[in-house]
């Protein structure tokens, strides 16, 4: 009985050294053919990947949500980029269209972005869909100054994928 | 024997005894390992919430497309609209049924050119949306918008929307706009000593059917049909329930001596009701010697009242 234990024991012992020996040699493997490919630098691998587990995990969220949240989260990710002063992220998400007829430049787009308020809060009216896209009502405020001017704006929308969208909006001239 | 000589006899008679399940076992973990791999390496398919469903009817038991005739219809309507937003008018009328071109544009080109002319005012986009299907007819709600992603809306948002019914004609799907849908000929009559009525035909949108009715007062006297001082003067009988029409609410209808006149009763009715209607009832036919438009009460100063039915159903 007890020799049948023992034998039992050993099989286990044999099999986990023997996963433990492959995952390390794929592990392995895998690496040096990262490495080969970026020429082995591992800092930006590291950014890279963690990069991509956040953008996945952002995509996941996104996935679950309704079409009106992912509206409501599309254009939110567009004003935050304007508090941030990030315009050329926010002129990269507009349509191109739309760009070549009214913002030719991203200097144009950063020039009537000013009117927008620091700190922005959107009041969302409605969201309507018009095909594969959508039409949101937004009125923009002053978050901190509920003296300034109400900017009341047509937003159209369109979905690519997950977290992949095209802007336009209406624009005052 | 020493304790190394029997650790490693030990060892020797455990692979001798256990090597072969030992083998299989690995080769089965990994089989099992390498496809763990192969699967997590493939892309992960992510689906969304979507309530888009173009192809998909609107109105409960409104039917489905068939499968086989989606594409086909969405390429019939992609070619039909880019014909009017470019002003090809010849080609995008020639997609037209040809019950769509008489009843519309009196098969005048330059009719559907007004109407084109009216909508397509710059270039436009448009989504469509099955709305109902009856008996291989489809109907669709196609919605007109300026390119609000090229504008963003600054020029306007103002989405105009018409129901297109498609249909096969000579084995090709052809388009009834602006919310018609068919005409269909009925040639019924029906006859008494005073009156003759013949219903021709009628003209159907999704939401309406209108009669092309001809009266002829067979009589010296007047014959008051409609003037408004009895309820429902003109009814459509549907089986479960009568429906007056609605073009006679503020209109009289009296026939004078011998006059034989051609109108249009509308009745409110839709296409995917599946109600069949059996017969025009004229509900209160009202003789008179004379008529002036300030008797109130034709009803009670007629030589004669009675309702007269026409069948639709009858051979």
């Amino acid at each position: 009985m007890d020799k049948k234990v023992i034998n039992i024991l050993l099989v286990i012992v044999v099999l986990i050294l023997l996963a433990i020996n492959i995952k390390i040699f794929i592990n392995n493997h895998e690496e040096k053919a990262d490495e080969d490919q970026n020429g082995g630098i591992e800092n930006i691998m590291v950014q890279k990947d963690e990069q991509e587990d956040t953008q996945n995990v952002i995509t996941d969220k996104v996935a679950d949500m309704t079409e009106r949240s992912r509206m409501q989260t599309y254009f939110g990710t567009f004003i935050s980029y304007i508090e941030e002063k990030d315009y050329e992220s926010a002129y990269e998400l507009l349509n191109e269209n739309f760009k070549n007829n009214y913002f030719k430049t991203l200097e144009q787009f950063e020039t009537y972005m000013q009117r927008y308020p620091k700190d922005i809060a959107v009041e969302y009216k409605s969201i309507e869909r018009q095909g594969e896209l959508f039409v949101l009502t937004v009125e923009i405020k002053d978050v901190f100054n509920s003296d300034t001017q109400v900017i009341n704006q047509r937003v159209v929308i369109r979905e690519l994928g997950v977290n992949q969208f095209t802007i336009s909006f209406q624009v005052e001239e | 024997m020493n304790i190394n000589s029997r650790i490693t006899m030990a060892i020797r008679n455990f692979f001798k005894k256990y090597g072969r399940i030992i083998i299989v076992v690995a080769i089965i973990w990994l089989i099992i390992f390498i496809i763990n791999q192969y699967l997590k390496r493939i892309p992960k398919e992510i689906s969304m919430i979507n309530t888009y469903a173009p192809d998909t009817a609107i109105i409960d038991d409104g039917g489905n497309v068939p499968k086989k005739y989606v594409d086909t219809i969405n390429q019939t309507v992609e070619k039909y609209f880019n014909y009017c937003n470019n002003k090809n008018y010849e080609q995008a009328y020639n997609m037209l049924t040809s019950q769509c071109k008489e009843y519309l544009y009196g098969n005048d080109l330059s009719i559907f050119k007004e109407y084109v002319d009216s909508i397509f005012t710059q270039t436009k986009i448009y989504n469509l949306q099955n709305y109902s299907n009856v008996d291989n007819v489809y109907v669709y709600d196609l919605i007109i918008l300026d390119d609000i992603e090229a504008t963003g809306t600054t020029e306007g948002y103002e989405p105009y929307k018409e129901k297109i019914t498609l249909r096969k004609e000579n084995n090709e799907f052809k388009i009834s706009n602006q919310g018609y849908i068919e005409s269909k000929t009925y040639n019924k009559y029906a006859e008494d000593e005073n009156l003759k009525v013949t219903v021709k035909s009628k003209d159907v949108s999704y939401t309406r059917e209108g009669y092309n009715v001809t009266l002829t007062n067979k009589t010296d006297k007047y014959i008051v049909i409609v003037d408004n001082t009895l309820s429902k003067e003109i009814t459509l009988n549907l089986g479960d329930q009568k429906r007056g029409a609605v073009n006679f609410s503020n209109a009289s209808l009296v026939l004078r001596p011998g006059e034989t006149r051609k109108e249009v009763f509308i009745f409110d009715k839709f296409y995917d009701d599946q109600k069949d209607p059996t017969t025009i009832c004229l509900e209160d036919v009202r003789i008179l010697d004379e008529y002036k438009e300030t008797n109130l009460d034709t009803a009670g100063t007629a030589n004669r009242m009675y309702s007269y039915d026409i069948s639709l159903t009858q051979k």
